[in-house]
């Protein structure tokens, strides 16, 4: 059976007003209840931040004032901590001397005897030497390689020209690019030949006594006698693989005034002869090395060709 | 009223009523916490960048503790190397600076000396200690080691924070050697040096060979006081306006050590007094000729 609503919609009107308004109503009180903790939880998230900014600027004053201490501390002892430094750098600088020229002699073949040694640059020791022959300055030089102490080792050694020039004593010679494409050098065919070839344009024989100008104590390369022994006269630059006083430059007080380590710039001078003017106006002063090259080259001419080998000085004029 | 409305519009004044009260919840409570919030985490980070977290203040801490160790073995070792190396330089003004200038102002080895009688005192001192290694195989190859005559204003003390033996530049010595181990141990032996002042030595050269092999150097002395000079005693006057002759007598000296350049290098407001300001022009002409 079918039923029929005869009665009118109005009449149920109130019934659904009421309805919507219980509806919005509590939708209403959720609102505000959720609004309520919606500030709650704001606000506690706000004083948690406050609270952490807080310990933070607790930590910070606590890190500043150990900072002012550290600070402080470092300032009280500054002084005293530079002389220490200064007296320890001094002693270390002093005591680097022995040490790198000992490595070199230790590192010598007996074959091999040292003339000069000077230490040019923190990283560079130029050293001239006698060796009986090409042969054995050409074995030498394959040791050094194998050595730890050195990053690169460069010889000069005499050219062999063709017209070759006479012997020892001779004019020096215009050495041309023979030496390193020259077949019977024995030097040329390694890998040597590379790092030579822009040194072998310098004088003969003569070499030696002057030293160069600009080159710190750089004798030259040519044939020579020790004792009455002929043989060779060689320059080398031995490049060494850490730097001489682990690259400090000679210490000085107060802290900043400092020398160079001043190689011997003027041991050319002193070498050549020419004497104590050259030798000693090299080093000390900050552009001592060029001072002391200078004093080199002046004095060369004066006594030219003289060598000085087995305690000999200008024994070959 | 609401018998009035009808249903559509209850729903929307309900909705209205809510959004409303949304917007007031937010508006007068929830945005201002927010934005305190965001604030004040900005500021923490800014705070936690410099130094406000436990481990910065952690890693300070243990860095302060490093830099009290390091600053006590510094300090340590400066008594080391001050004992050994320094002379006692006595900078106390009960003394004066007369009596310092005169005759005590260092100490050494039970001695006391004026600052007029160090350079002799230091020069023949370091002659004495190059002589002593004869034995030794080293001899030395330069006359004498000059150092310059101090001003002879005793205020000058006030302003020697430092002592440097020579002042201008080192001495450039020439030593033989009989052999190469003979050389090196004499370059060794620079650091035994004791109540002389800390040595250092540059720009070490070897030449020649055996029996006559050169050692060719450079060669200084710093004398660091412990404390610092006293001050200047207005009672002493009248010495400043001499102080200008400058290192005249004494370069004189140096130009004859040092061949050309020394002599010109001069020790510029060292020594006062007209007399000696005439030597350092003989110093200099000596250097010139040398040249």
């Amino acid at each position: 059976m079918l039923r029929i609503n005869l009665l009118p919609p109005y009449v149920f009107d109130d019934q659904k007003k009421r309805n919507v308004m219980i509806l919005w109503g509590s939708l209403t009180v959720v609102a505000a209840v959720a609004g309520v903790l919606w500030i709650q939880t704001s606000k506690a998230a706000a004083d948690k931040s406050e609270e952490d900014n807080k310990v933070a600027l607790d930590f910070q004053t606590q890190y500043t004032t150990t900072d002012n201490k550290i600070k402080t501390v470092k300032d009280a002892v500054a002084v005293t901590k530079s002389k220490q430094e200064f007296v320890l750098n001094a002693t270390t600088y002093n005591s680097a001397w022995s040490k790198v020229y000992e490595d070199i002699r230790n590192l010598t073949s007996s074959k091999v005897v040292l003339d000069k040694l000077i230490l040019s640059s923190p990283t560079t020791v130029d050293v001239t030497g006698f060796a009986p022959t090409e042969l054995d300055v050409a074995r030498w030089w394959t040791e050094l390689r194998k050595s730890e102490l050195f990053e690169k080792v460069n010889f000069e050694l005499p050219p062999h020209p063709y017209p070759p020039t006479g012997g020892a004593g001779g004019a020096a010679s215009p050495m041309t690019a023979s030496f390193p494409s020259g077949a019977g050098n024995p030097m040329a065919g390694g890998g040597m030949g590379g790092a030579m070839s822009g040194m072998m344009g310098r004088g003969g024989p003569s070499g030696m006594a002057g030293g160069g100008a600009g080159a710190a104590g750089g004798g030259k390369a040519g044939e020579g006698l020790l004792e009455g022994r002929p043989g060779l006269v060689f320059t080398a630059k031995f490049v060494l693989r850490k730097a001489f006083a682990e690259g400090k430059s000679a210490p000085s007080w107060p802290a900043g005034g400092g020398a160079p380590a001043g190689g011997g710039g003027g041991m050319s001078g002193m070498m050549g002869g020419g004497g104590m003017s050259g030798m000693m106006s090299g080093g000390p002063s900050g552009g001592a090395s060029g001072s002391g090259g200078g004093g080199g080259a002046t004095t060369a001419p004066a006594s030219g060709g003289k060598l000085n080998l087995g305690g000999r000085k200008g024994t070959e004029d | 009223m609401f018998k009035k409305m009808t249903l559509l519009q209850l729903h929307i004044t309900g909705f209205a009523l809510i959004l409303v009260l949304v917007l007031l919840l937010w508006g007068f409570g929830v945005r201002a916490y927010t934005n305190k919030k965001a604030e004040l985490d900005v500021k923490t980070a800014d705070v936690e960048k410099n130094g406000g977290t436990k481990q910065m203040v952690d890693q300070k801490a243990s860095d302060l503790k490093k830099e009290e160790k390091v600053s006590a073995q510094a300090k340590a070792d400066w008594q080391v190397y001050s004992s050994k190396y320094m002379p006692d330089v006595n900078f106390s003004d009960s003394t004066g600076l007369i009596n310092q200038y005169q005759t005590n102002i260092v100490n050494v080895d039970g001695k006391t000396w004026g600052l007029k009688e160090m350079p002799t005192v230091w020069g023949r001192w370091l002659e004495s200690w190059y002589d002593a290694q004869h034995d030794k195989g080293v001899d030395r190859n330069v006359p004498f080691f000059a150092i310059p005559a101090y001003s002879t204003d005793p205020n000058n003390i006030s302003g020697m924070k430092y002592i440097v033996f020579p002042e201008a530049k080192p001495w450039q010595v020439v030593v033989n050697a009989k052999d190469f181990d003979s050389a090196m141990t004499h370059l060794r032996r620079f650091n035994t040096m004791e109540h002389h002042g800390v040595p250092v030595v540059s720009g070490v050269t070897l030449a020649g060979h055996s029996p006559n092999l050169t050692l060719t150097y450079n060669l200084s002395l710093y004398i660091i006081p412990g404390s610092d000079p006293p001050k200047e005693d207005p009672r002493i006057g009248g010495a400043k306006g001499g102080g200008g002759a400058g290192g005249g007598g004494m370069g004189g000296m140096s130009g004859m050590m040092s061949g050309g350049p020394a002599g010109g290098a001069g020790v510029p407001g060292r020594a006062g007094g007209g007399s000696s300001g005439s030597g350092g022009g003989g110093g200099g002409s000596k250097g010139a000729a040398a040249e």
